[in-house]
């Protein structure tokens, strides 16, 4: 892996993690007496210790590679990858390699409330901080515990701990800082952008930190794997300056294109208003007839009596339609018309 | 019936003409205020893999200006705290931070989402004039920078000092400062290295910002070393290593920093070189026995004694190098001057004292 030169992974197909015979069976272990098939749980009895070590890991530059989401345009990212046992590889319909910038900025432009994987986000943190995480607040750094854990009680010196982080996470993403606090035994991660840090927490959460060279290696699954959870804001009055410094940097960067957008709008809707101008004087009255209006209605009631529950609804209906409308330019709708007046 | 309409921008709808919907009454649990809604699910096209579907109420996602589904501003398509944040400088104090605020318990979330009220900025973003209003105040303080923030963007800066950490004070770190590089010097004909030490780091500057930094000076991304880590900065000794892929890379990264001129002589004759990020400068010098995790310190008490032995070797090589320092500061004391001026011309300046202190 070191000495050769890896292929970017957009020049390669995305690799078998796993295969779907090797997979472990997806019932867990058996610790209660009646298993819960709709929790995949099992129930009555002691629920005993829920951590464990994950046998795999991503390895990104042996990993990643263009799949089938990747053609399809599907803006999220396989959260099987993520964990290191996807077992479809190029023909997952999820994008298998690290999140970059430019994936970044289609999600931010997409959604503010799934995460990179797809999930749907909540208002608050959840108590312990764990889980998909809150759409309120953008957070890139994360809470890294569970050290000792993870090691199996291996005794490393401070600097060769925050060594092997920095190695397991620099693979996920561009980081910020990364800082290990001796006195509490835990590590905090900041990304440069929140979808690495989602992405990073669901690959290393219940990872061992042993490597292959350590006598400790085959016992791995016997730990319990690193805790990954989302960071609290640093109390660090030093660090609040800087984020809110940061977060100012990025609104300015923003008001510039807002205004830049705008001033576009301003320039298209000036035109498009001269140009209903014109159209205006030419014809005074609506476009279509009343005689074609009132079949497109008729058009419509059929289908809806057709569909009990689905509603199929023009993307703009003015006022002779009754249902839904959601706000868009008229323009649009005229082509909707033009279109199905064709088929007829 | 008002919960037959919805709220939905036209980047989820997406391109197509025809959306087929489909409508499920009270299908969910609004995220915002815990009251059932009802559903809208729908395809952007009849071939994409993901539903998209409504998230939340239309009342809630009235009283915010957001759409149902992806939560963003329904006019700028921004999330709603940088909204927020946005209208608020703008409107610079005269109408205090607007923030939305979110209620915490479950009573007060309905409470909330029961009134027919406009919350944070979306007084100003559902309403065009506001907008436009808002937009052209935005466009005349760009113009002619007469804002605070955009001043604060340019005076971001702030070369801090060292803290008097007396807890620190005792800490030996003699063995670390002996293993630094700092009697070498950055030229082309010393023998080649992979490994480079880099100090003079300001806590603000992020690890991505050097290594894509690094990238554009030598002109290549794939410079790391993956084996290892090729980047160490340690944020509170505020110094760290560069480890290159091959010692050809790292010579090529002393000739581009000689040729472009990043370089500069300490009162020691030494050489160092010099990586520009933003109004930063971060100092280099090659380290031919190698760096790792442990050369920036093991614990924080070492890390804080490094970095004010750092600095005060900083300061003590820059003498006579002023020069530099100065035309660094020049734009700094240009704005403030300009925050003065401003100041006079409201008549508003009660602190006239502050001012030769701000030159200084």
């Amino acid at each position: 892996m070191s000495g050769k030169t890896v292929k970017h992974w957009k020049e390669r197909s995305a690799k078998v993690q796993v295969r779907e015979s090797d997979l472990p069976s997806s019932i867990p272990p058996q610790t209660g007496l009646s298993f819960n098939l709709w929790y995949n749980k099992w129930s009555q009895g002691h629920s005993g210790n829920a951590r464990f070590v994950n046998p795999y890991r991503l390895e990104p530059n042996l990993h990643s590679g263009v799949s089938r989401g990747d053609l399809e345009g599907n803006k999220f990212f396989c959260l099987y990858f993520a964990k290191g046992l996807c077992c479809l590889g190029k023909k997952c319909t999820y994008k298998h390699h690290i999140p970059e910038e430019e994936d970044t900025i289609q999600l931010n432009l997409k959604t503010g409330v799934l995460d990179c994987f797809g999930r749907e986000k909540f208002g608050e943190f959840r108590d312990d901080m764990g889980g998909v995480g809150s759409f309120r607040k953008q957070n890139k750094t994360l809470y890294i515990g569970g050290l000792t854990g993870s090691l199996n009680n291996k005794n490393l010196s401070n600097s060769q701990i925050e060594s092997r982080l920095r190695f397991m996470f620099g693979r996920l993403g561009e980081i910020e800082r990364i800082r290990y606090v001796e006195s509490k035994n835990c590590a905090f991660v900041s990304f440069r952008f929140q979808c690495n840090a989602e992405f990073a927490k669901e690959a290393m959460s219940n990872q061992t930190l042993l490597i292959p060279s350590d006598k400790e290696w085959d016992a791995r699954k016997e730990g319990t794997g690193l805790l990954v959870k989302w960071a609290n804001d640093d109390p660090d009055p030093k660090a609040k300056k800087r984020m809110q410094q940061e977060s100012e940097k990025e609104a300015v960067n923003v008001m510039k294109k807002l205004l830049e957008k705008h001033d576009q709008n301003q320039n298209q809707d000036n035109n498009e208003a001269e140009n209903n101008k014109r159209k205006n004087t030419e014809e005074e009255s609506s476009i279509f007839s009343e005689g074609m209006l009132s079949k497109f209605k008729k058009r419509r009631q059929v289908i809806e009596k057709e569909t009990d529950k689905c509603i199929t609804l023009n993307t703009n209906s003015d006022s002779t339609t009754t249902s839904a409308v959601p706000v868009k330019s008229p323009l649009v709708s005229l082509q909707g018309y033009e279109s199905s007046s064709d088929e007829e | 019936m008002s919960e037959d309409l919805f709220n939905i921008c036209d980047q989820c709808l997406g391109d197509s003409k025809n959306v087929r919907m489909i409508k499920v009454p009270s299908g969910l649990e609004c995220k915002i205020c815990t009251y059932p809604f009802t559903v809208y699910k729908f395809k952007t096209s009849n071939r994409a893999s993901n539903i998209t579907k409504t998230l939340i109420c239309k009342r809630c996602s009235d009283q915010r200006n957001i759409c149902q589904c992806c939560m963003l501003d329904m006019t700028w398509h921004i999330p709603v705290n940088l909204r927020d944040q946005i209208i608020s400088l703008i409107n610079n104090g005269s109408s205090g931070t607007i923030v939305t605020k979110e209620a915490k318990n479950d009573i007060m979330k309905r409470y909330i989402s029961l009134k027919d009220i406009k919350l944070g900025g979306a007084e100003f973003t559902s309403d065009p004039k506001k907008v436009q209003e808002l937009l052209d105040n935005l466009k005349e303080e760009l113009t002619t920078g007469s804002n605070k923030s955009i001043i604060r963007e340019s005076t971001q800066k702030s070369t801090s000092i060292t803290e008097k950490n007396s807890k620190y004070e005792s800490v030996n770190i003699t063995n670390l400062i002996s293993k630094l590089p700092l009697s070498n010097s950055i030229s082309e004909s010393s023998e080649p290295t992979k490994s480079f030490f880099i100090y003079n780091i300001d806590p603000s500057i992020p690890e991505w910002k050097v290594r894509n930094r690094i990238s554009e000076i030598i002109n290549l991304k794939d410079w790391q070393d993956t084996s290892s880590n090729s980047l160490i900065i340690n944020h509170k000794s505020r110094c760290g290593g560069i480890r290159f892929k091959s010692a050809d890379l790292g010579n090529k990264f002393v000739s581009s920093l000689q040729e472009t001129g990043k370089v500069f002589t300490s009162s020691e004759c030494l050489i160092r070189g010099i990586i520009d990020i933003d109004q930063n400068q971060i100092f280099v010098i090659p380290w031919h026995s190698g760096f790792s995790t442990a050369s920036f310190g093991d614990n924080i008490g070492e890390n804080v004694k490094l970095s004010s032995r750092l600095e005060k070797f900083i300061r003590k090589e820059r003498i006579g190098k002023d020069s530099i320092l100065i035309d660094q500061q020049l734009p700094l004391t240009t704005s403030k001057r300009q925050l003065k001026s401003n100041k006079e011309n409201k008549k508003k300046n009660k602190k006239p004292k502050r001012i030769p202190n701000l030159q200084l």
